[in-house]
Formats: structure tokens, C-alpha cells, sequence
């Protein structure tokens, strides 16, 4: 279960500070899928970091699994990352230097897994996502929609508790759009993901549990 | 992890070549240099085999008495009496145009198809008398420097180096043995250790020291050993006394020890030269290095971001940059080694093996050390880069 309790986040360059979250109180429960929507710049990625503990809230606590995350040192940070959480972004984020396996064997690199472990659970990730034929392919060889199911792949290869995707479908057309939300629906269908997805397609968040809806940094009832 | 980094630098190799060329080339004019530096060191601390204190070199130009015999042998007998009479002068010798520290050389060789004969391919002549082993005082590692009794033998006597007696007198007995060059022959007395006559950073060459009989009109130089706890007013003294002897001839007085000096001064001049531009050369790659790897982080900061968040800690990406570096230039230095190892594989120059392998590892030593220590500090920046801002910037 994911849990946010007063987050506040601010941002502060020399010139200005940005309240991108304001005070936000809400929680996930374990094995739903949520969907946040609100207008571009209110602060949806921003709950996402706060969510995926890519960043720290200014202010209010971020629990996961019961655990307050607080006092957590950077490395302790990036083990419970590696652990129990999955990302899937917008623009994907694949290293290009890197084939398809590689890529998806990432989240395992850094948790010690054996190269013949990491080759056979990317393996199947990749399979799961219908890729199994692409392993040796390079990012730039693949389409939009098949670049994010790699991602995806990616995301679940390390079998996280909680996956975490800002506008998975934000890049893809409508119908590889929805190849990849199946595939989303499927995860936690089938492997009772928690899944929280940012997205701006309406139709894309009805098929979720829930709807948060956001507003300049503060959640909308 | 390696395997990792491996495929990635592989995949990257056109945009590595540049830097993995620059630490190669750079490892390369090292090892050139230090050889050289190293050679000339090596030599350097090679004894020098005899002493250079207290010691006078007079040039005095004999040829100018003419061809009169009689006149030559009296004018020296006369010179060494009245230089070995001044109070402060301990020993006078006469020897032929090659003096340590002169740049001069004098080489000869033997051919010879007698049987018995002791053939030589190239030693390093003074020719000089009995009073010379009490001027510069060579070490003799076996039997004597000749002596007055020697002189007046059947054969001319002769000294001989360790080097001529290891490298030409393997398969016999040294002392007394008989060697003929120049349609003359020499019966070998003594032995000398060493006498690097060129100068401290010179090579020890084979050396013979055949007598000067003092009717030879060969004769260049007097050397004279002065008591240590003489005053400076010896030098009017030893200079008076040429003078009177020699009249008008020309000649100059100089101290070996300065001569020492100079032309070792005239050594270190290349040698400081070339290490103050490879220092210059460190310091550039250094800033060249520190501000490709900069400039490939702030490129790869998506990357970076990325694996943050897939739970790279910092000690991660920091390993990874540094990793990266040292393989690259492990695989840099390996092409250098290609080229760097046919020198003492091929010797092309007159370069011992042990000096090449020792510039080759103190090359390896300064490279590997230059390269970790410039990736220190980016790769410590890119460990620092917040995930947050990484991904929101891609
Ligand atoms: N790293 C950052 N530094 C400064 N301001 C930021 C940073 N990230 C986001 N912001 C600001 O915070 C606000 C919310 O941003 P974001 O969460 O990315 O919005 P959304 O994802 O809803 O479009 C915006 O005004 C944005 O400019
Ligand atoms: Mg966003």
C-alpha cells in the first residue's frame, strides 16, 4: 500500500518557487490500478516521483509497505526502488546503446542477479510483453509501441509490487496505445500489480479502478 | 558488471576512438620519454671509476716543439720534475688527446689471423704512464697499474677495464697475458673496474691504457693531482711553472671537476627539458580527459537518471563511470603496449631491456593513476545527479 500523508513539494530555482504538490493526502491500496489526470504542469509527475521515491516531498511522509521512508539513506533508497517498484515513462527511457535484453535485464544488474538469471527472467518479461522475438534487436529498431513494451518489461522483470507509469501511452497513437494498456490491465489483472498510471486519455483512465484528478498541486474531489 | 560496461563502450567505440587514441598516444610519448630518461639515469648512476677531485688537466699544445725527439723527451722530463716539485702537487702524468670529461675518443680494433693473436672489435684507448693511476686513481680489480719496472720489460705494458677483459679476454688468463696491435705487443699488468672517461651519463666502453714510452710526440695532456688541502694559489703555480717550462708554447689549465660538472649540466639540460614537457603533456590529457568525461555525463544524464531510478545507488554509477574509464583505457594501453614492446623486442637503439620494461610500467603507472584520478570527480557528479530532474530533462 502506498501512502501519502500532508506532501508538500517545492520547487525552488534562484528566481522562483513552484508549489507542485500541495498538501496531498491519499493512499493506494495493494492490487489497484489508479489513474491520475490533471492539466499539463500540475504536479501528476511530481506525485509520481513522490510515489516512486525518485524525490523527497518538502514536507509530509511517503509510506510504502507499511514502511516511512523518511529516514531511508540514498543506497537504502535505491535497493527498495530496485526491489518493489516499476517505472514506465513517456519517452520510455531505453538506453540505445544497449539490445532489448539488456535493457530489461537493468533493474536486475543492480540487484546482483546472476547473468544467466538476469538472461532467462528478461526472457520471459520480454515474452510476456510479446517481444520474446526482439531480445537481440537495438531500441532504435523497434516501433514507438514496441520500445514501450520493452519498458514495460523492464518494469516488471524484477516482479515489483507497485508499477509506476507517467503517461505510458502519451507517445503512442491510439491503437498501440491500447496494446499497451491491455497490457497494463493484464499485469494487474493477472499478477495483482498495484499500478498508478498518469495519463490524458479519458477513455484510457475509466478502464482503471480509480481516478485521481489533480489541479495546481492539490488533489480534486 | 564488466561484461556491462564492455558491451556499452563496444556499442560506443566511434565516439571512443578519440579519447581511446589520445591515452594511447599519450602512453606512448610517456614510455618514449622515460626511456630516454631512464637510459641516461641508468648510466648515470653506473660508477664513474675513478676520482675527479683535486685533479688539473694542462692542454698543452707539445706538437708546437717540432719534430725534435731529444727535445720532446727533455721538455716533459723537465715539466713532470718541476711540476713534482711544487709544494701541493702529489702526481704528474702525461697521456695522449683523450681526457675524461674532453668529448674526445680515441677507438681501435684487432683483426688479425695469427694464431694466438686476441682479437678485438672496438676499444677506447688513453694512452698514458705510470703516474696516472695516482692522478684519477682507478680501482684495479686485478694485479697493477705498470710501474717502472714494467716499463723497462720486454713487452710494453698495458692496462686493460673489466669490460675488455668480460667481453674479449673470456677464454684465457688476464694478468701477464701477451696482446698485439699496431705491430706491437703488450703484456696486460692490471685490471681496472670501471672508467666511464665520457662522462657520467656516458656508456662504460671496453678501455685499454697502453705506455706511453716518453719517446712519443703523442702527448696532449699533462694531469696533475693536487694535494686536497691546497689553496687556490696552486693554480698560479701549476700555470708559472708550464709557463717557464714550456715558453711560448700554448696551453690552458682546467679542473676536471668542473669539466665534471659542465658537461653533466649539458646532460640534464634534455633531460629536465623533455620531462618538463611531458609534465606539460600530463597536465593537458589531464584537462582534455576531465572535460570529455564531463561533457559525456552531462550527455548521458537521462541514462543516469534511469538507472537511479531502477535502483542504481550512487556508489553504482560512480563505479560505473570509473569502470568504464579504466577498462577504456586498459584497452587504450593495450594498443600502446602493441607498439611500445617492439622497441625492446627489436632494439632499434642502444637501450637496455630492463630500462624499457621499467618505462613501460612506470607509462602504465602514470596513465592508469591520471586517467582514475580524472574520473574521480564527474564520476562522483554523475553519481550525485537527481533522478527526478534527470528523467524530466530527457
Ligand atoms: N525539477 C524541477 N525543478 C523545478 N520545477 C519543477 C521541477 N519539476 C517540476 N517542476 C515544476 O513543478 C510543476 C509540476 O510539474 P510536473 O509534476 O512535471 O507536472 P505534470 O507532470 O503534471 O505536467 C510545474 O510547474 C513544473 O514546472
Ligand atoms: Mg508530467
Amino acid at each position: 500500500m502506498i501512502k501519502l500523508q500532508d506532501v508538500t513539494k517545492v520547487y525552488r530555482t534562484d528566481t522562483v518557487e513552484t508549489l507542485a504538490l500541495n498538501n496531498i493526502n491519499l493512499s493506494v491500496e495493494d492490487g489497484e490500478f489508479v489513474s491520475i489526470m490533471g492539466p499539463s504542469g500540475c504536479g501528476k509527475s511530481t506525485l509520481l516521483n513522490m510515489m516512486g521515491l525518485l524525490d523527497r516531498p518538502s514536507d509530509g511522509q511517503v509510506t510504502i509497505d507499511e514502511k516511512e521512508l523518511k529516514g531511508y539513506k540514498e543506497k537504502a533508497l535505491a535497493k527498495f526502488r530496485n526491489e518493489h517498484l516499476g517505472f514506465i515513462f513517456q519517452s520510455f527511457h531505453l538506453i540505445g546503446d544497449l539490445p532489448v535484453v539488456d535493457n530489461v535485464e537493468l533493474p536486475l544488474l543492480y540487484r546482483g542477479t546472476s547473468a544467466k538469471e538476469r538472461k532467462r527472467l528478461a526472457e520471459e518479461a520480454l515474452e510476456a510483453v510479446g517481444l520474446k522475438n526482439r531480445m537481440k534487436h537495438y531500441p532504435s529498431q523497434l516501433s514507438g509501441g514496441q520500445k514501450q513494451r520493452v519498458a514495460i518489461a523492464r518494469a516488471i522483470v524484477g516482479k515489483p509490487s507497485i508499477i509506476l507509469a507517467d503517461e505510458p501511452t502519451g507517445n503512442l497513437d491510439s491503437n498501440l496505445g491500447n496494446e499497451v494498456m491491455d497490457i497494463l490491465l493484464s499485469l494487474n489483472r493477472d499478477r495483482k500489480a498495484t499500478i498508478v498510471m498518469v495519463t490524458h486519455d479519458e477513455n484510457m483512465a475509466l478502464k482503471t479502478n480509480r481516478i485521481i484528478r489533480l489541479y495546481d498541486g492539490s488533489l480534486v474531489n | 558488471m564488466i561484461k556491462h560496461i564492455l558491451k556499452l563502450i563496444w556499442k560506443r567505440k566511434a565516439k571512443n576512438a578519440f579519447l581511446t587514441s589520445e591515452i594511447a598516444l599519450s602512453f606512448l610519448v610517456l614510455f618514449a620519454v622515460l626511456s630516454f630518461v631512464f637510459s641516461n639515469l641508468k648510466r648515470y648512476y653506473q660508477p664513474l671509476g675513478y676520482d675527479t677531485e683535486d685533479i688539473q688537466l694542462a692542454r698543452i699544445d707539445f706538437d708546437a716543439l717540432g719534430e725534435d725527439s731529444i727535445k720532446w723527451v727533455n721538455t716533459k722530463k723537465a715539466l713532470k720534475q718541476e711540476l713534482n716539485q711544487v709544494n701541493g702537487i702529489e702526481h704528474v702524468s702525461f697521456s695522449t688527446s683523450v681526457a675524461p670529461f674532453e668529448d674526445s675518443q680515441w677507438t681501435t680494433g684487432n683483426e688479425s689471423d695469427e694464431p694466438g693473436a686476441i682479437n678485438f672489435e672496438s676499444a677506447n684507448l688513453i694512452i698514458t704512464d705510470e703516474d696516472y693511476v695516482d692522478v684519477y686513481r682507478p680501482t684495479l680489480v686485478a694485479g697493477r697499474w705498470y710501474n717502472d719496472d714494467d716499463i723497462k720489460g720486454k713487452y710494453k705494458p698495458i692496462v686493460v677495464n673489466k669490460m675488455f677483459e668480460e667481453r674479449y679476454l673470456k677464454d684465457t688468463t688476464t694478468l701477464g697475458l701477451v696482446i698485439k696491435f699496431w705491430n706491437d705487443e703488450f703484456i696486460i699488468t692490471g685490471v681496472v673496474e670501471y672508467f666511464k672517461y665520457l662522462g657520467e651519463f656516458a656508456e662504460e666502453q671496453p678501455m685499454l691504457f697502453p705506455y706511453l714510452s716518453e719517446h712519443s710526440q703523442q702527448t696532449s695532456f699533462a694531469t696533475i693531482r693536487t694535494a686536497s688541502n691546497v689553496g687556490p694559489e696552486i693554480d698560479k703555480q701549476i700555470n708559472d711553472v708550464i709557463e717557464g717550462v714550456m715558453k711560448d708554447v700554448s696551453f690552458n689549465v682546467s679542473k676536471v671537476d668542473e669539466n665534471r660538472i659542465r658537461q653533466s649540466r649539458r646532460s640534464w639540460v634534455p633531460i629536465v627539458g623533455l620531462l618538463s614537457l611531458c609534465g606539460f603533456l600530463i597536465i593537458n590529457v589531464a584537462m582534455g580527459l576531465f572535460g570529455v568525461l564531463r561533457y559525456n555525463i552531462s550527455k548521458r544524464k537521462g541514462e543516469i537518471g534511469l538507472r537511479k531510478a531502477l535502483g542504481a545507488a550512487p556508489g553504482n554509477i560512480n563505479a560505473q563511470f570509473v569502470g568504464e574509464m579504466l577498462i577504456l583505457t586498459t584497452l587504450a594501453l593495450i594498443i600502446g603496449l602493441l607498439f611500445a614492446v617492439q622497441f625492446p623486442l627489436l632494439n632499434f637503439f642502444q637501450v637496455d631491456q630492463d630500462v624499457y620494461i621499467k618505462a613501460i610500467v612506470t607509462a602504465l603507472g602514470i596513465v592508469y593513476f591520471l586517467v582514475f584520478l580524472c574520473s574521480l570527480i564527474p564520476s562522483a557528479q554523475a553519481a550525485a545527479i537527481d533522478p527526478a530532474t534527470a528523467l524530466h530533462e530527457e
